[in-house]
């Protein structure tokens, strides 16, 4: 771009996943703050219906993942421009972990003989006016990919993929909560990290 | 007595083995879940030590926090509150499979010998000063993780697979809650991008 890019156009570029979270547009209205997602502690592992299988397989399910993975890397390369200091840290780091998952699911779907996703052309996330709020649109996604994982791990039939899966979503879940440090809010709002699904 | 392979299977074997399938599977899951609550068990009474010394601290070590943060003593009750949260429902989802719980720590002797035989190395005295509090926290927490990794593998009901997965998110935030009383490097709080339990203290 040759001219200035403004935010909106910056959060819209860097193409990158499909995405199969449940619509980043819900985003927009995941506001909440840490009252919000202390609610999510009544749900606590106690889903209303049993979890069903993916008829999809394993695949189809590292596939839901990649998808979120995808999203985040879009987030955080959209973000960097609009980040300083501590929080461009944190945005590097916690990018290169997107790209290490993307890698490593990748690896994983093809040698379960399946194709992975590919990136969207483009993203249209919300258009923070600031670096907290970019944070703030960070932490969400990071909220929303951890609740994506809360739908594929029980799923997974294999289970060092389940363990694999565990791992990534646990990180996602300690990325949340960094973020949350940098906007000054308590970190571990929840004894129960749904994502607020 | 174990069936040889090729010779006839009665009708009633028949009908019996996936009911005897479903109890064995529920058997391991009752193990793995009483398994998670002992080791909760084990850290809600080391947080109480840890509280305990926290307290002990002089005021202004005791009050220094960071955004977002309150002071040792008070951080170090939330993270064991909400291990009394997943020792609650663990103890729960337990009673449901129809299993026992194993002995806790009901006193600070089996509390040494049970952190002993989990493979909990940093010592219940001499817990003085903030790093030496976190560093013994951080401990915990990564065992938690390391705990909940194998069960989320080992689970046959993906509800408990579900649960376990819940409450390592959660651990692996109080790890960052921790981590972050030592360093402000995003690096540091957040070290690996895949969560083993196996981080060094920061």
């Amino acid at each position: 771009m040759v001219a200035g890019p403004t935010r909106r156009s910056l959060l819209r570029g860097a193409g990158a996943g499909a995405l199969a979270l449940p619509a980043l547009g819900g985003l927009a209205g995941c506001g909440g703050g840490d009252d919000a997602v202390r609610d999510e502690g009544a749900q606590l592992g106690t889903s209303p219906a049993p979890v069903a299988e993916s008829p999809g397989g394993d695949a189809d399910l590292l596939n839901s993942a990649l998808a979120a993975e995808l999203l985040s890397i879009a987030a955080y390369t959209a973000s960097m421009p609009l980040l300083d200091g501590i929080p461009a840290d944190a945005g590097r780091r916690f990018l290169a972990h997107e790209r290490a998952h993307a890698a490593r699911l990748r690896e994983l779907i093809r040698g379960l003989g399946s194709t992975p996703v590919g990136p969207l052309p483009s993203y249209d996330f919300d258009s923070p006016g600031n670096e907290t709020e970019t944070v703030r649109l960070l932490q969400r996604v990071e909220q929303k990919t951890v609740a994506v994982y809360g739908n594929v791990v029980p799923r997974l039939a294999d289970p060092q993929l389940r363990a694999l899966a565990a791992s990534i979503a646990t990180a996602e879940a300690e990325h949340d909560a960094a973020l949350r440090l940098l906007l000054g809010r308590w970190p571990a709002p929840t004894a129960f990290v749904t994502g607020g699904a | 007595m174990s069936a040889v392979a090729g010779a006839p299977v009665s009708r009633r074997e028949l009908l019996l083995r996936p009911a005897r399938r479903t109890f064995a599977q529920a058997d391991d899951d009752a193990r793995l879940v009483a398994e998670l609550l002992l080791l909760e068990r084990v850290a809600i009474a080391s947080y109480d030590v840890a509280v305990a010394a926290a307290r002990a601290l002089p005021q202004a070590e005791r009050r220094r926090r960071g955004r977002g943060r309150p002071p040792l003593p008070r951080l170090l009750a939330r993270l064991r509150d909400q291990e009394r949260d997943h020792a609650e429902v663990l103890a729960s989802k337990l009673q449901e499979l129809g299993g026992r719980a194993l002995a806790g720590p009901d006193g600070p002797g089996a509390l040494r010998r049970l952190r002993r035989q989990l493979g909990l190395t940093r010592p219940l005295d001499g817990l003085r000063g903030e790093r030496a509090l976190v560093a013994f926290a951080l401990e915990l927490e990564n065992a938690q993780l390391r705990r909940c990794l194998e069960s989320v593998r080992d689970l046959r009901d993906a509800r408990l697979v579900e649960l376990a997965l819940q409450v390592m998110g959660a651990e692996g935030q109080h790890a960052v809650v921790l981590r972050s009383m030592l360093t402000d490097a995003p690096a540091l709080l957040v070290p690996g991008a895949f969560e083993r339990g196996e981080a060094a203290v920061p």
